[in-house]
């Protein structure tokens, strides 16, 4: 177990210099050590986890159920912390594992809230939605990684932007979005070839127009 | 939605695998080779952007709850650890006590093989077992496990000492030591005042005197005997006691009181068997140290019960002549009855004739 001194190994990693969607073997040795932190319950290796996979929580979150967004990931990162103890693999599975729960805590949600359906649509939901009438002042470089997420959502039917989503906030590969959708792998590349060609369509359609 | 642009796939070259491998997996190879794939590489960078600090607002109260969830979810797992150990530890204790009360059934059934009656050997694994409770203060389990060797060890020496000498012989080790124990826990001095022995005008009339005359012939014997026993060389057996007290109220000496002593009297007449546990026991206890190594316990503190009770196995095997001696009564003897413990009464040999 890693101790909570000063000489953690994962104390460089920290740096924000480290990329998030780095899978190396260095980064999973790295890894172990802020696994072990974490699970010890240490609080700047739980800081490390929640920087690097909130903010990209909250998008595959918000782009889905954006209503229900924080109060999910406030549950997901309980249901991590209450499990984290039994988990056991590199950064990669690391992430694989946290989408996976999140993706169940989002199902469960819309299970449980079928009254939404009658829910009035906060208007910070259409403000995220790119519509038509804005192609044309469409920056795709200027979209907040909230905006870019509702935007390939809001594009997309649920499975392939549920499948894009996974793939670029997960940085998981498609054999890990395969497990966690319950898909084979070759669902997987046929559903996100599809989705890379309508979203395309959709943004070269709209680009086309801005240009 | 966007299905419905039949124009697209007409005016922009397809998507190969390769290339949207190389889109979501955040590689900037193939970006820029078409207009389509740089749109979709952008519109991915920006879904990859850095964290905006609103998204990290409630880091604190996240990373707190996170660790007060880790640090229970760390107690309820040692909790979750622990409850099998216990449940191994009660197990294994009551495995143990289950264990110690089939020894104890055992040993007494081995005492009992033949010659003393199941209650009292039951009487005498109880009273084992409780003797050396307070002895050596083990915990409960020790307590059942100690007493069972402890009483293992008697019935396995009694057994043996059966197979050499005569099971009256060792039906009075075991009462012997049954009844010394017993009264250890009670108190030694009313035992003192307690001790009757058999009636010698009654059915062991016969018994007391052969073994009153074996007793006599073996005197020397028996005294080196006692040296063995310091403790016994003041002390007259009761039962010979009795016969003196016999033979004196009708006028005579123990000899002329025995002279029309017939077998038929006592084998008809088990003795008083409802007054001791003992009382089927062969009455030259005395005569025997190796028998009467228990029956003196109550002489000593309750302390040196568990060493008499070493004595007990000791003695049977480094005073052979001992056991020697006591089968060669028993032998002549088979049906004399004699109180358990061998009595503080009278002078020892003195009432030999």
């Amino acid at each position: 177990m890693a101790g909570r001194g000063g000489d953690l190994r994962f104390v460089p990693v920290l740096s924000d210099d480290v990329d998030m969607t780095s899978s190396h073997r260095d980064d999973d040795v790295a890894f172990s050590d802020i696994l072990a932190a974490a699970q010890a319950g240490d609080g700047r290796a739980i800081e490390w986890l929640f920087v690097r996979l909130q903010p990209r929580l909250l998008r595959f979150l918000n782009a889905q159920e954006a209503r229900a967004a924080d109060d999910i990931a406030g549950d997901l990162w309980l249901a991590v912390a209450t499990q984290i103890a039994a988990f056991e693999g590199g950064w990669s599975e690391f992430r694989s594992w946290v989408f996976s729960i999140a993706r169940r805590r989002l199902a469960d949600h819309r299970r449980t809230a079928v009254r939404r359906r009658t829910d009035v649509t906060e208007a910070a939901v259409f403000d995220l939605r790119p519509s038509s009438e804005t192609t044309e002042e469409l920056v795709l470089d200027a979209l907040s990684g909230q905006e870019a997420a509702a935007m390939i959502a809001s594009s997309l039917r649920s499975e392939q932007a549920e499948v894009l989503l996974l793939r670029l906030l997960g940085d998981l590969d498609v054999d890990q979005v395969a497990r966690i959708m319950n898909h084979t792998p070759n669902w997987v590349r046929v559903t996100q070839h599809r989705a890379l060609r309508n979203l395309a369509r959709r943004l070269g359609t709209k680009i086309a127009v801005m240009r | 939605m966007s299905d419905s642009d039949d124009l697209y796939d007409v005016t922009q070259p397809p998507i190969s695998e390769e290339l949207a491998e190389q889109l979501l997996s955040g590689s900037n190879h193939g970006v820029g080779s078409t207009p389509s794939a740089s749109q979709l590489g952008a519109l991915f960078a920006a879904v990859r952007a850095p964290a905006d600090p609103s998204e990290l607002d409630n880091m604190d109260a996240i990373v707190s709850v996170f660790q007060g969830a880790v640090v229970t979810t760390a107690a309820g797992q040692s909790t979750a650890r622990t409850r099998p150990m216990i449940k191994k530890l009660l197990t294994g204790k009551a495995l143990a006590t289950l264990g110690a009360i089939t020894l104890v059934s055992a040993g007494a059934a081995a005492a009992a093989t033949g010659t003393v009656p199941s209650p009292f050997s039951s009487d005498k694994a109880k009273e084992v077992t409780a003797e050396h409770v307070p002895e050596k203060a083990f915990d409960a389990v020790g307590k059942h496990a100690d007493g069972t060797d402890d009483d293992a060890d008697e019935a396995t020496d009694t057994t043996e000492a059966a197979d050499e000498s005569t099971e009256p012989t060792e039906a009075t080790e075991a009462t012997e030591a049954t009844e010394a124990k017993a009264d250890d826990e009670t108190d030694a001095t009313d035992d003192a005042t307690e001790g009757q022995g058999p009636d010698a005008t009654g059915p062991a009339k016969y018994g007391l005197c052969t073994a009153f005359a074996a007793h006599a012939e073996h005197g020397d014997d028996a005294d080196d005997a006692d040296d063995a026993t310091p403790t016994e060389s003041t002390e007259v057996p009761v039962p010979f006691q009795n016969l003196a007290d016999a033979a004196a109220a009708a006028g005579q000496t123990v000899e002329e009181f025995c002279a029309d002593a017939t077998p038929g009297r006592s084998e008809s007449a088990p003795g008083h068997s409802e007054e001791s546990p003992s009382a089927t026991a062969p009455g030259h206890s005395d005569d025997n140290p190796s028998a009467t190594a228990p029956g003196h316990s109550e002489d000593s503190p309750s302390a040196t019960a568990p060493g008499q009770t070493e004595d007990s196995t000791v003695t049977s095997d480094d005073s052979t002549d001992k056991s020697d001696k006591s089968d060669d009564k028993s032998e002549d003897n088979p049906s004399v009855t004699a109180p358990g413990h061998g009595g503080e009464h009278g002078s020892g040999h003195g009432d030999n004739p």
